[in-house]
Protein backbone atom coordinates (compact mmCIF):
# COMPACT_ATOMS: atom_id res chain seq x y z
CA UNK A 1 0.00 0.00 0.00
CA UNK A 2 2.56 2.35 1.07
CA UNK A 3 4.34 2.32 -2.23
CA UNK A 4 1.00 3.07 -4.05
CA UNK A 5 0.79 6.29 -2.24
CA UNK A 6 4.24 7.80 -2.44
CA UNK A 7 3.01 7.73 -6.38
CA UNK A 8 -0.17 9.13 -6.27
CA UNK A 9 1.75 12.09 -4.59
CA UNK A 10 4.20 12.55 -6.95
CA UNK A 11 1.31 12.01 -9.59
CA UNK A 12 0.09 15.50 -7.62
CA UNK A 13 3.09 17.14 -7.90
CA UNK A 14 3.79 16.49 -11.46
CA UNK A 15 0.31 17.56 -12.01
CA UNK A 16 0.84 20.74 -9.42
CA UNK A 17 4.01 21.65 -11.77
CA UNK A 18 1.91 21.45 -15.03
CA UNK A 19 -0.67 23.72 -13.94
CA UNK A 20 1.81 25.83 -12.21
CA UNK A 21 3.99 26.09 -15.36
CA UNK A 22 1.13 26.61 -17.66
CA UNK A 23 -0.03 29.85 -15.33
CA UNK A 24 2.97 31.25 -15.84
CA UNK A 25 3.37 30.99 -19.48
CA UNK A 26 -0.19 32.41 -19.94
CA UNK A 27 0.63 35.25 -17.84
CA UNK A 28 1.04 39.00 -19.72
CA UNK A 29 4.84 39.03 -20.36
CA UNK A 30 5.67 42.38 -21.13
CA UNK A 31 8.90 43.70 -22.51
CA UNK A 32 11.31 46.71 -21.68
CA UNK A 33 10.46 47.66 -25.50
CA UNK A 34 6.75 47.52 -24.98
CA UNK A 35 6.98 49.94 -21.55
CA UNK A 36 8.67 52.81 -23.21
CA UNK A 37 5.72 53.24 -25.45
CA UNK A 38 4.59 56.22 -26.31
CA UNK A 39 5.96 59.30 -27.32
CA UNK A 40 8.80 61.44 -24.95
CA UNK A 41 9.50 64.54 -25.44
CA UNK A 42 12.95 65.84 -23.76
CA UNK A 43 12.49 69.35 -21.11
CA UNK A 44 16.13 69.65 -19.44
CA UNK A 45 19.30 68.26 -20.96
CA UNK A 46 22.58 68.67 -18.62
CA UNK A 47 26.29 67.00 -18.52
CA UNK A 48 26.51 63.94 -16.49
CA UNK A 49 27.86 65.91 -13.43
CA UNK A 50 24.74 68.08 -13.55
CA UNK A 51 25.96 71.53 -15.80
CA UNK A 52 23.42 73.13 -17.44
CA UNK A 53 25.94 73.84 -20.10
CA UNK A 54 25.96 77.66 -19.28
CA UNK A 55 30.23 77.47 -18.78
CA UNK A 56 30.35 75.08 -21.44
CA UNK A 57 29.00 76.70 -24.71
CA UNK A 58 30.46 78.57 -26.91
CA UNK A 59 27.96 81.17 -26.27
CA UNK A 60 27.30 81.15 -22.79
CA UNK A 61 23.94 79.93 -22.78
CA UNK A 62 22.22 76.79 -21.37
CA UNK A 63 21.74 73.67 -22.64
CA UNK A 64 17.98 73.49 -24.43
CA UNK A 65 16.79 69.97 -25.60
CA UNK A 66 14.56 69.29 -28.70
CA UNK A 67 14.66 65.77 -28.79
CA UNK A 68 11.36 63.77 -28.75
CA UNK A 69 11.42 59.64 -29.27
CA UNK A 70 8.52 57.88 -30.20
CA UNK A 71 8.28 54.21 -29.54
CA UNK A 72 5.81 52.99 -32.23
CA UNK A 73 6.21 49.41 -31.39
CA UNK A 74 8.39 46.97 -29.91
CA UNK A 75 10.88 48.07 -33.33
CA UNK A 76 10.54 50.83 -34.41
CA UNK A 77 10.71 54.60 -33.21
CA UNK A 78 10.52 57.80 -34.14
CA UNK A 79 13.46 59.79 -33.45
CA UNK A 80 13.41 63.78 -33.83
CA UNK A 81 15.26 66.70 -33.13
CA UNK A 82 14.44 70.63 -33.60
CA UNK A 83 12.15 71.35 -36.74
CA UNK A 84 13.28 68.20 -38.54
CA UNK A 85 11.07 65.56 -39.58
CA UNK A 86 11.11 62.88 -37.22
CA UNK A 87 12.95 59.77 -38.56
CA UNK A 88 12.02 56.44 -38.61
CA UNK A 89 14.58 54.35 -37.07
CA UNK A 90 14.90 50.37 -35.90
CA UNK A 91 15.91 50.25 -31.53
CA UNK A 92 16.29 47.93 -28.87
CA UNK A 93 16.73 47.40 -25.54
CA UNK A 94 19.37 45.28 -23.99
CA UNK A 95 19.09 45.33 -20.01
CA UNK A 96 19.66 48.87 -19.33
CA UNK A 97 20.62 49.82 -22.40
CA UNK A 98 18.34 51.64 -25.12
CA UNK A 99 20.38 51.48 -28.90
CA UNK A 100 18.65 53.48 -31.41
CA UNK A 101 20.18 54.41 -34.64
CA UNK A 102 23.89 55.46 -33.92
CA UNK A 103 23.57 55.84 -30.43
CA UNK A 104 23.30 54.27 -27.00
CA UNK A 105 22.15 55.43 -24.24
CA UNK A 106 21.50 53.99 -20.38
CA UNK A 107 18.29 54.34 -19.04
CA UNK A 108 19.03 55.72 -15.71
CA UNK A 109 15.70 56.14 -14.31
CA UNK A 110 12.13 55.27 -15.98
CA UNK A 111 8.14 55.55 -14.91
CA UNK A 112 5.09 55.85 -16.49
CA UNK A 113 5.98 60.11 -16.63
CA UNK A 114 9.52 60.69 -16.69
CA UNK A 115 12.33 58.80 -18.79
CA UNK A 116 15.94 59.74 -17.85
CA UNK A 117 18.90 58.85 -20.49
CA UNK A 118 22.46 58.96 -20.33
CA UNK A 119 24.20 58.58 -23.29
CA UNK A 120 27.13 56.37 -24.05
CA UNK A 121 30.67 57.68 -24.98
CA UNK A 122 30.03 57.80 -28.94
CA UNK A 123 33.65 59.11 -29.59
CA UNK A 124 36.77 57.68 -28.40
CA UNK A 125 38.04 60.98 -27.42
CA UNK A 126 34.86 62.29 -25.92
CA UNK A 127 34.91 63.58 -22.21
CA UNK A 128 31.42 65.09 -21.83
CA UNK A 129 27.95 62.94 -21.82
CA UNK A 130 25.11 64.63 -21.92
CA UNK A 131 22.16 63.19 -19.76
CA UNK A 132 18.35 64.24 -21.58
CA UNK A 133 15.36 64.09 -19.06
CA UNK A 134 12.05 63.33 -21.19
CA UNK A 135 8.34 62.80 -19.91
CA UNK A 136 5.78 61.17 -21.80
CA UNK A 137 3.35 62.85 -23.39
CA UNK A 138 -0.19 62.69 -22.54
CA UNK A 139 -2.66 61.04 -25.38
CA UNK B 1 48.29 53.00 -44.18
CA UNK B 2 49.52 57.20 -43.49
CA UNK B 3 49.86 57.68 -40.33
CA UNK B 4 51.06 61.03 -38.16
CA UNK B 5 53.04 60.82 -35.16
CA UNK B 6 53.32 64.34 -34.61
CA UNK B 7 51.50 67.78 -34.95
CA UNK B 8 50.83 68.15 -39.04
CA UNK B 9 53.95 70.05 -40.46
CA UNK B 10 50.78 71.98 -42.53
CA UNK B 11 48.79 72.62 -39.53
CA UNK B 12 50.19 76.37 -39.06
CA UNK B 13 49.97 77.20 -42.45
CA UNK B 14 46.10 75.85 -42.56
CA UNK B 15 45.30 77.61 -39.18
CA UNK B 16 44.86 80.67 -40.37
CA UNK B 17 42.57 80.37 -43.70
CA UNK B 18 39.29 78.60 -43.53
CA UNK B 19 39.08 75.01 -44.04
CA UNK B 20 36.20 74.39 -44.78
CA UNK B 21 36.65 75.01 -48.52
CA UNK B 22 35.61 71.74 -50.43
CA UNK B 23 38.01 70.23 -52.38
CA UNK B 24 36.65 70.63 -56.30
CA UNK B 25 33.48 68.75 -54.01
CA UNK B 26 35.28 65.85 -53.31
CA UNK B 27 34.97 63.76 -49.66
CA UNK B 28 37.96 61.59 -50.44
CA UNK B 29 40.74 63.99 -49.26
CA UNK B 30 42.65 61.33 -47.16
CA UNK B 31 45.97 61.38 -48.92
CA UNK B 32 47.72 62.91 -46.76
CA UNK B 33 50.52 60.69 -46.07
CA UNK B 34 53.53 62.51 -44.92
CA UNK B 35 52.12 65.81 -43.62
CA UNK B 36 52.02 67.84 -46.55
CA UNK B 37 48.19 67.91 -46.91
CA UNK B 38 45.36 67.81 -47.76
CA UNK B 39 45.68 70.78 -49.54
CA UNK B 40 42.20 72.71 -48.58
CA UNK B 41 43.29 72.60 -44.70
CA UNK B 42 42.94 70.58 -41.50
CA UNK B 43 39.16 69.92 -41.91
CA UNK B 44 37.81 68.64 -44.80
CA UNK B 45 33.97 69.10 -44.40
CA UNK B 46 31.54 71.31 -45.21
CA UNK B 47 29.12 73.59 -44.20
CA UNK B 48 25.92 74.56 -45.84
CA UNK B 49 22.41 75.91 -44.80
CA UNK B 50 18.92 73.40 -44.62
CA UNK B 51 15.66 73.87 -44.43
CA UNK B 52 16.00 73.45 -40.23
CA UNK B 53 19.16 75.22 -39.86
CA UNK B 54 22.91 74.51 -40.97
CA UNK B 55 24.43 71.09 -41.30
CA UNK B 56 27.90 70.25 -41.42
CA UNK B 57 29.32 67.51 -43.64
CA UNK B 58 32.42 65.47 -42.84
CA UNK B 59 33.08 61.91 -44.26
CA UNK B 60 33.57 59.27 -41.62
CA UNK B 61 36.57 56.59 -42.36
CA UNK B 62 33.79 53.67 -43.05
CA UNK B 63 32.15 55.69 -45.80
CA UNK B 64 35.52 56.80 -47.57
CA UNK B 65 36.39 53.36 -47.23
CA UNK B 66 33.17 51.97 -48.46
CA UNK B 67 32.60 54.83 -50.97
CA UNK B 68 36.22 53.61 -52.56
CA UNK B 69 35.01 49.89 -52.54
CA UNK B 70 31.93 50.52 -54.48
CA UNK B 71 33.72 53.04 -56.73
CA UNK B 72 36.33 49.96 -56.77
CA UNK B 73 33.77 47.91 -58.24
CA UNK B 74 31.71 50.37 -60.18
CA UNK B 75 34.81 51.55 -62.22
CA UNK B 76 37.70 48.78 -61.47
CA UNK B 77 41.01 50.24 -60.94
CA UNK B 78 39.85 53.78 -61.69
CA UNK B 79 37.64 54.33 -58.99
CA UNK B 80 39.61 54.75 -55.89
CA UNK B 81 42.99 56.17 -58.13
CA UNK B 82 40.69 58.19 -59.68
CA UNK B 83 38.80 59.78 -56.15
CA UNK B 84 42.49 59.97 -54.85
CA UNK B 85 43.63 61.68 -57.77
CA UNK B 86 40.99 63.77 -58.25
CA UNK B 87 41.18 65.14 -54.41
CA UNK B 88 44.66 65.55 -55.11
CA UNK B 89 44.39 67.62 -58.28
CA UNK B 90 41.42 69.34 -56.61
CA UNK B 91 39.79 68.44 -59.77
CA UNK B 92 36.42 66.90 -59.73
CA UNK B 93 35.77 63.61 -62.28
CA UNK B 94 33.02 61.57 -62.96
CA UNK B 95 34.23 58.90 -60.26
CA UNK B 96 33.38 61.48 -57.36
CA UNK B 97 29.57 60.80 -58.11
CA UNK B 98 30.60 56.65 -57.97
CA UNK B 99 31.94 57.48 -54.41
CA UNK B 100 28.85 59.93 -53.20
CA UNK B 101 26.54 57.17 -54.30
CA UNK B 102 28.64 54.45 -52.37
CA UNK B 103 28.48 56.91 -49.77
CA UNK B 104 24.28 56.79 -49.85
CA UNK B 105 24.43 53.24 -50.05
CA UNK B 106 26.74 52.84 -46.53
CA UNK B 107 24.22 55.14 -45.08
CA UNK B 108 21.34 53.09 -45.98
CA UNK B 109 22.59 50.07 -44.96
CA UNK B 110 23.70 51.26 -42.10
CA UNK B 111 20.44 53.05 -40.91
CA UNK B 112 19.10 49.58 -40.54
CA UNK B 113 21.47 48.50 -37.84
CA UNK B 114 20.34 50.26 -35.22
CA UNK B 115 23.12 48.55 -32.53
CA UNK B 116 26.15 49.09 -34.42
CA UNK B 117 25.85 52.23 -36.52
CA UNK B 118 28.92 54.19 -38.56
CA UNK B 119 32.21 54.22 -38.32
CA UNK B 120 32.14 51.19 -35.72
CA UNK B 121 34.44 48.28 -37.14
CA UNK B 122 31.15 48.07 -39.96
CA UNK B 123 33.44 47.77 -42.80
CA UNK B 124 33.53 43.96 -43.76
CA UNK B 125 29.80 44.58 -43.36
CA UNK B 126 29.36 46.72 -45.29
CA UNK B 127 31.62 45.61 -48.20
CA UNK B 128 29.82 41.69 -47.77
CA UNK B 129 25.98 43.87 -48.11
CA UNK B 130 27.63 45.74 -51.35
CA UNK B 131 28.79 42.42 -52.55
CA UNK B 132 32.31 43.73 -53.18
CA UNK B 133 34.47 42.55 -50.52
CA UNK B 134 36.13 39.75 -52.59
CA UNK B 135 36.78 42.31 -56.01
CA UNK B 136 38.35 44.61 -53.16
CA UNK B 137 40.58 41.79 -51.85
CA UNK B 138 42.36 41.45 -55.20
CA UNK B 139 42.80 45.23 -56.47
CA UNK B 140 46.24 45.67 -54.87
CA UNK B 141 48.06 47.96 -52.40
CA UNK B 142 47.18 51.66 -53.56
CA UNK B 143 43.25 50.19 -53.45
CA UNK B 144 43.78 48.47 -50.39
CA UNK B 145 45.24 51.70 -48.73
CA UNK B 146 42.14 53.65 -49.90
CA UNK B 147 39.66 51.46 -48.84
CA UNK B 148 41.79 50.86 -45.20
CA UNK B 149 38.90 51.20 -42.42
CA UNK B 150 41.51 52.14 -40.16
CA UNK B 151 40.93 56.10 -39.40
CA UNK B 152 43.46 58.33 -40.06
CA UNK B 153 44.49 60.63 -37.44
CA UNK B 154 42.90 63.63 -39.25
CA UNK B 155 39.52 61.31 -39.63
CA UNK B 156 39.72 61.32 -35.73
CA UNK B 157 40.13 64.69 -35.30
CA UNK B 158 37.69 65.54 -37.38
CA UNK B 159 35.16 63.09 -35.61
CA UNK B 160 36.05 64.30 -32.22
CA UNK B 161 35.75 68.14 -34.13
CA UNK B 162 31.82 66.73 -34.25
CA UNK B 163 31.35 64.97 -31.16
CA UNK B 164 32.94 68.39 -29.13
CA UNK B 165 30.62 70.37 -31.13
CA UNK B 166 27.88 69.08 -29.98
CA UNK B 167 28.65 69.70 -26.86
CA UNK B 168 29.71 73.35 -27.46
CA UNK B 169 27.68 74.79 -30.27
CA UNK B 170 24.04 75.77 -28.80
CA UNK B 171 21.68 73.51 -31.09
CA UNK B 172 23.97 70.97 -32.80
CA UNK B 173 23.39 67.61 -32.54
CA UNK B 174 24.87 64.24 -34.37
CA UNK B 175 22.83 63.16 -36.73
CA UNK B 176 21.25 59.76 -35.71
CA UNK B 177 21.44 58.05 -38.84
CA UNK B 178 24.96 59.49 -40.08
CA UNK B 179 27.73 59.95 -37.90
CA UNK B 180 29.04 62.15 -40.65
CA UNK B 181 26.53 65.08 -39.91
CA UNK B 182 26.15 68.18 -37.63
CA UNK B 183 23.10 69.38 -37.50
CA UNK B 184 22.25 72.62 -36.19
CA UNK B 185 18.61 72.73 -35.56
CA UNK B 186 18.85 76.57 -35.36
CA UNK B 187 16.75 78.86 -38.43
CA UNK B 188 18.88 81.35 -37.32
CA UNK B 189 22.49 79.34 -37.54
CA UNK B 190 24.83 81.22 -39.93
CA UNK B 191 27.22 79.12 -41.85
CA UNK B 192 30.36 81.11 -41.25
CA UNK B 193 29.95 80.85 -37.56
CA UNK B 194 29.80 77.03 -37.32
CA UNK B 195 32.29 77.30 -39.88
CA UNK B 196 34.66 79.20 -37.28
CA UNK B 197 33.30 77.13 -34.29
CA UNK B 198 34.37 73.80 -36.01
CA UNK B 199 37.42 74.84 -37.45
CA UNK B 200 38.60 76.53 -33.60
CA UNK B 201 37.74 72.89 -32.36
CA UNK B 202 39.17 70.97 -34.76
CA UNK B 203 42.94 73.47 -34.15
CA UNK B 204 42.49 73.44 -30.74
CA UNK B 205 42.24 69.76 -30.74
CA UNK B 206 44.81 69.24 -33.21
CA UNK B 207 47.74 71.35 -31.01
CA UNK B 208 46.06 70.01 -27.19
CA UNK B 209 46.94 65.92 -28.53
CA UNK B 210 49.70 66.77 -31.14
CA UNK B 211 52.34 64.78 -29.04
CA UNK B 212 49.52 61.65 -29.13
CA UNK B 213 49.82 59.10 -32.13
CA UNK B 214 45.49 59.11 -32.35
CA UNK B 215 46.18 56.04 -34.51
CA UNK B 216 47.21 53.76 -31.90
CA UNK B 217 44.76 52.54 -29.36
CA UNK B 218 47.40 53.20 -26.62
CA UNK B 219 47.46 57.05 -27.78
CA UNK B 220 43.76 57.54 -28.21
CA UNK B 221 43.33 56.23 -24.55
CA UNK B 222 46.39 58.27 -23.12
CA UNK B 223 44.86 61.21 -25.29
CA UNK B 224 41.46 60.87 -23.89
CA UNK B 225 42.59 60.61 -20.14
CA UNK B 226 45.18 63.99 -20.53
CA UNK B 227 42.08 65.63 -22.23
CA UNK B 228 39.55 64.21 -19.05
CA UNK B 229 42.35 65.56 -17.29
CA UNK B 230 42.39 68.86 -18.52
CA UNK B 231 38.93 69.21 -19.50
CA UNK B 232 38.80 73.00 -18.18
CA UNK B 233 41.86 74.49 -19.83
CA UNK B 234 40.68 73.02 -22.92
CA UNK B 235 36.87 74.33 -23.05
CA UNK B 236 38.78 77.92 -22.09
CA UNK B 237 41.60 77.17 -24.63
CA UNK B 238 38.25 76.92 -27.31
CA UNK B 239 36.69 79.61 -26.13
CA UNK B 240 39.46 82.13 -26.06
CA UNK B 241 40.32 81.17 -29.58
CA UNK B 242 37.50 81.75 -30.85
CA UNK B 243 36.29 84.96 -28.98
CA UNK B 244 39.73 85.88 -30.78
CA UNK B 245 39.05 84.69 -33.60
CA UNK B 246 36.00 86.24 -34.07
CA UNK B 247 37.07 89.72 -33.01
CA UNK B 248 39.94 89.20 -35.60
CA UNK B 249 37.59 89.11 -38.53
CA UNK B 250 34.96 91.78 -37.27
CA UNK B 251 38.02 94.20 -37.67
Amino acid sequence: MKPKKKKRNSMNTKYLLIVLLSCLLSLPVKSQNTELSGKWTCFKKETEDGNDGSNITLNGKPYECSLSIEFVNKRKALYGTGDNEPIELDYKVKGHDLFIGNKVFKIEQKNSNELILLEHKSNDLATIRFRYYLKKNEL
Amino acid sequence: MARFHTLDPKAETFHVQSPYIYAANNPILFVDKNGEGPEKGPFTGRVYKIKSGVRAYRITTSQRAASNTYAAAFYGFGGPIGNIASAVSGFGSAVYEGAFEGSKKVTKELSKDPVVGQNRGMFAKISKKLGFAKKVINIGSVIKEAVDNQPTRQEILEGATFEYASKLMPDADINIVNEGLLDINNKDADVGMVELGLNVIYNTLNETLSSFDLTDDEGISAANEYLQNNLDDFLNKIKEYYNETQEEEKE
